[in-house]
């Protein structure tokens, strides 16, 4: 392990904590928002370079890996932050809270270097520091405007069950290591451990319970819903897509990486969380009636789609289809991140004009502003899952289906036809929204605030859901792993 | 091979959805010339029709319904294994099914004139549905065939919740709910027939894939009965018929004839090309579970023919009378499916044809009406004396009603005839003949509500509900007397358009 090895390997990471600091002083000495702003961006835009400086494993180590999955997580994560960033320099800009900016880039960048150590950790002690530093500065994040009640709350909230959710998935890697005597993949994949069964499902119960904390799978969700109606809506976004994108990294890592030999024990619990989170999360969203709740509930049933990859992996026994399935996943995520910030940067918009997310303050927004409203329209599609309008959304959809489907097994049926009957529940709600967007009548009067910078997110989001769904060839979609 | 036809294909494809989108994006850019947009959309329906005319006269004049199509086109793969292809291509099948749907739409684009707002979303989703529909005709890969039919979706379930009567919200609701949840259905059976087939979803590769893999009767019974959900539901037939009168009867009149004439055929369209002739190759449909499987479908017209047309009879609203004909009418095509013999495909196909040109005629006349009386009223009972205030009208409406009711030299009458004899003619019919006759009794009770509402609208006493009215705008009455001829055509000289459906069923038997 020599120092270019290791230079070049964790470059990103370097890269991101050399821009805190940066960040730091400039929050000191120059005191200007925009360059705050441009640092972070840059930070991140270097950081996506750095990833691809190293490939595979560092000499004589074997605790990190930098082969595709990390570069695909890592960029990914990297490339949600960037636009979070515009969201939270829109998002930031009362008086009051515009010094903050710069302790928010910073937290926020932190939570980056976590995620890239989760993406390339093989260890479970690496995986679990980063995972980690991730958690910690989003908390900080969600607290941030402590002076409203509902934000603290919020705050309070996630704290306590993201302390609880910790401590569960310590417990389980706690007893992981009991059980097989190692902790790096590699050794705890070849260790045998078949006469403690009690062990290996303890163990595995207690690792899905604190990644489905994590992760808002039902019955785990009860703070998701009140967290996105508490926090700041741009603090919501890089929650629904840096953090989600960190938390199924994690969840993959853990499962499909360390404990793949161990599926009968938590393929069980995977598969009924799955379906009541695609039932529950979709039938809660009817119900409710402020955007961001919807949102939330949104977010909590898109988690389990994408949480039906953990089945789809570990129920096929071809190596091929093992990584379709993974892929599958990834694909969604992606278009998850897409959707996600695009809609929430639209609320986003129309809290900072309105002053509140209830639905009737959505009417009229296609008439009143095109972009917005045709961008807001585009990303709730995709998160419907339409063909086509849907862009990436449907494709991941459609994936994940076809990867159930491959693994031909009664379990994976259930699981497709519960996402499909999942994704018409949504219907009901995604659609109610859109409605509003384009009633002309009774529209709120006040014209709405937007900038230069959110517009800029929506259109590339937009444009890029729409367009990768066409780069089948020039993206091949199957060799992200 | 005729790659001129496909590039012209393409362009018959995509010009709609260009123009969608530039209207959409820019069409606010252009407020103070008010019919700027309306004349746009008319100028690319108009030149759309153009082309597949031409398209018509070039290939299929001969009367040959082969298949025109070019060589697949990969577009995404995954090692080779689940592979989407680009392909599109026409035949005897999908060309009468192509023109219909440019009569259908130039005359639906014509005859919404009469909105005035918010002009260039309206045009833009009409552009939108149309490319829609086009691609649903015309593609030869499952995913693709898929993305179009639920492309039709969107754009429609704006024009009925935008522009549609009170009632809007709840119509509009219910026909997106219905359809996306059947089609999606409808993919389970895509999926079960890409993990049976090779690893493609080309329509043309698992046709001959099937009929070398000796795939098991019970397995495609599985596929066909999974698709048979998504396609009747927009077919729509009993039991799941329940959308079509609200969506009607909510719609605008364009969305309604666009509706009646288009996306119903879809529902045929897609159980003819994906039911049926994929697995034509295969001897399944003359088999047990085969023969069971067009019972079913027998059974299931005879009763979407009988039912909705005793509902029809005591129906008050023209509209709503209308929709339940449309079911009725619609059983006629599955009579045809279901005696699985030459005369009855091309039975099928000509149905489609006949009744999507005579019921947005129906549909829009009905639009006329609610917008000169002076309650803008549809019920049957208030409105009377057509014939007297609105005499072009009033004798089109006569027209359409006896082309509707199957009177012989009108279109209906050929397609119902050629049903029948095919039914007669099938392997059902000697042990099943007294299902067929209660689905040959229907005609009877079609043509007595349409004599009723006849009646009573047209030469019933005058009330005071059209006192008022000024004969119909040229943008009104123009698209029925399109329609109108092209009744008088097919029903006269059916050979004009039946030359290619013969030449392909018989290819397929």
């Amino acid at each position: 392990m020599t120092f270019e090895n290791t230079l070049s390997a964790f470059l990103p990471v370097y890269i991101l904590v050399g821009g805190i600091v940066l960040l730091l002083l400039s929050d000191v000495f120059v005191k200007k928002r925009g360059v705050s702003f441009g640092l972070t961006v840059v930070t991140l835009f270097s950081a996506i370079l750095g990833v691809y400086a190293y490939d595979g494993a560092l000499p004589g180590d074997g605790n990190f890996f930098f082969g595709i999955f990390y570069r695909n997580f890592a960029t990914l994560t990297l490339f949600a932050s960037i636009f979070v960033a515009f969201l939270i320099y829109h998002d930031f800009s009362d008086d009051m809270l515009s010094w903050d900016l710069g302790v928010v880039y910073t937290l926020m960048l932190l939570a980056n270097a976590g995620g890239l150590l989760v993406a390339s950790a093989t260890n479970l002690i690496p995986l679990y520091i980063g995972f980690e530093l991730m958690a910690i500065p989003n908390y900080g994040m969600v607290a941030y405007k402590s002076k409203e009640r509902n934000a603290s709350e919020a705050a309070m909230k996630i704290f306590i069950l993201g302390a609880l959710a910790t401590s569960l998935t310590v417990f389980g890697l706690s007893l992981l290591y009991g059980a097989t005597g190692s902790l790096q993949f590699n050794t705890v994949v070849a260790s045998i451990v078949s006469d403690v069964t009690a062990l290996k499902l303890l163990a595995s119960f207690m690792l899905v319970a604190g990644v489905s904390f994590k992760l808002g799978l039902v019955p785990f969700h009860w703070w998701i819903s009140d967290v996105y109606a508490g926090a700041p809506v741009s603090i919501v976004s890089f929650m629904a897509a840096t953090t989600k994108v960190i938390g199924f990294t994690f969840a993959f890592q853990l499962f499909l990486k360390a404990i793949p030999n161990w599926s009968d024990q938590w393929v069980f619990a995977f598969t009924v969380l799955t379906i009541l989170t695609m039932i529950i999360g979709n039938a809660l969203g009817v119900l409710q009636r402020r955007v961001m709740r919807i949102m939330a509930y949104s977010s909590i049933a898109q988690a389990g789609y994408i949480a039906v990859t953990f089945v789809n992996y570990a129920l096929v026994s071809d190596s091929n289809d093992k990584s379709f399935a993974l892929a599958a996943g990834f694909i969604q995520l992606i278009a998850v991140v897409l959707l996600k910030i695009s809609a929430l940067s639209v609320v986003l918009i129309v809290v900072k004009s309105y002053g509140s997310d209830d639905l009737s303050n959505f009417r009229g927004l296609f008439t009143s502003n095109p972009i917005v409203g045709l961008s807001f329209m585009f990303a709730l599609m995709g998160l419907m899952g339409v063909p086509l309008l849907g862009g990436l959304g449907f494709l991941g959809k459609f994936l994940i289906v076809l990867a159930a489907i491959e693994a031909n097994t009664a379990i994976s049926w259930t699981l497709a036809i519960v996402l499909i009957t999942g994704s018409v529940i949504s219907i009901f709600y995604y659609m109610r929204i859109i409605n509003e967007v384009m009633v002309k009548e009774d529209a709120p009067e006040k014209p709405l605030k937007t900038s230069v910078l959110v517009n800029f997110v929506l259109i590339v989001l937009t444009l890029t859901n729409l367009g990768l769904m066409f780069m089948g060839e020039v993206i091949p979609f199957y060799k992200l792993f | 091979m005729s790659s001129d036809a496909i590039n012209l294909l393409q362009v018959i494809l995509y010009l709609p959805l260009g123009f969608s989108i530039l209207i959409m994006l820019f069409g606010r850019l252009m407020p103070e010339k008010k019919n700027m947009h309306k004349y746009i959309a008319t100028g690319v329906v108009f030149v759309e029709t153009v082309l597949t005319f031409t398209l018509w006269f070039w290939k299929f004049l001969n009367g040959s319904g082969e298949m025109i199509t070019d060589d697949p086109v990969t577009w995404f793969s995954v090692q080779g294994q689940f592979k989407v292809t680009y392909q599109i291509g026409v035949d005897g099948l999908s060309m009468p099914l192509l023109l219909l749907s440019m009569i259908v739409f130039l005359a639906s684009v014509v005859s919404s004139y009469y909105i005035h707002d918010r002009e260039d979303l309206y045009y833009g989703l009409f552009l939108m549905l149309m490319t829609g529909v086009i691609g649903t005709f015309i593609t030869l890969d499952l995913f693709l065939f898929f993305i179009f039919w639920e492309v039709t979706l969107v754009p429609m379930f704006f024009i009925i919740a935008i522009w549609g009567g009170p009632n809007k919200y709840y119509a509009s609701f219910k026909f997106f709910i219905y359809t996306h949840l059947a089609s999606l259905v409808m993919l389970i059976g895509i999926f079960y027939m890409y993990i049976n087939g090779d690893g493609s979803f080309n329509m043309i590769t698992l046709r001959d894939y099937f009929a070398t893999s000796g795939i098991s009767n019970g397995l495609i019974m599985t596929i066909f009965f999974l698709v048979f959900v998504g396609f009747v539901t927009k077919f729509p037939q009993v039991p799941v018929h329940t959308w079509l009168p609200d969506a009607h009867v909510q719609a605008p009149s364009p969305g309604s004839a666009i509706l009646a004439g288009l996306l119903l055929k879809m529902g045929g369209y897609g159980l003819m090309r994906v039911g049926f002739w994929i697995f034509m190759k295969t001897s399944f449909f003359t088999s047990d579970e085969g023969k069971l499987v067009r019972l079913t479908l027998l059974v299931i017209a005879v009763i979407s023919m009988f039912y909705p047309a005793l509902i029809a009879l005591k129906q008050q609203d023209l509209k709503r009378m209308i929709a339940y004909s449309s079911i009725s009418h619609m059983g006629v095509v599955l009579i045809g499916l279901a005696a699985f013999n030459e005369t009855g495909f091309v039975a099928a196909i000509f149905m489609m044809v006949a009744h999507g040109v005579i019921s947005p005629a129906l549909f829009l006349l009905s639009g006329i009406i609610e917008h000169n009386t002076k309650s803008h009223t549809r019920i049957i009972d208030r409105v009377g004396g057509l014939a007297e205030k609105m005499p072009y009208s009033g004798a089109l409406f006569v027209f359409m009603g006896f082309a509707s009711a199957g009177l012989p030299l009108l279109a209906g009458f050929v397609a119902e005839f050629l049903a029948f004899s095919s039914i007669f003619r099938s392997d059902l019919f000697p042990s099943y003949q007294v299902i067929i006759y209660v689905g040959v009794l229907s005609i009877i009770i079609t043509a007595s509500y349409y004599l009723w509402a006849m009646m009573r609208v047209v030469f019933g006493k005058s009330g005071e509900e059209l006192e008022d009215s000024t004969p119909a705008k040229w943008w009104e009455i123009g698209p029925i007397y399109l329609l109108a001829f092209f009744t008088l055509l097919f029903g006269v000289v059916p050979g004009v358009i039946q030359a290619v459906m013969n030449d392909w069923a018989l290819s397929i038997f």
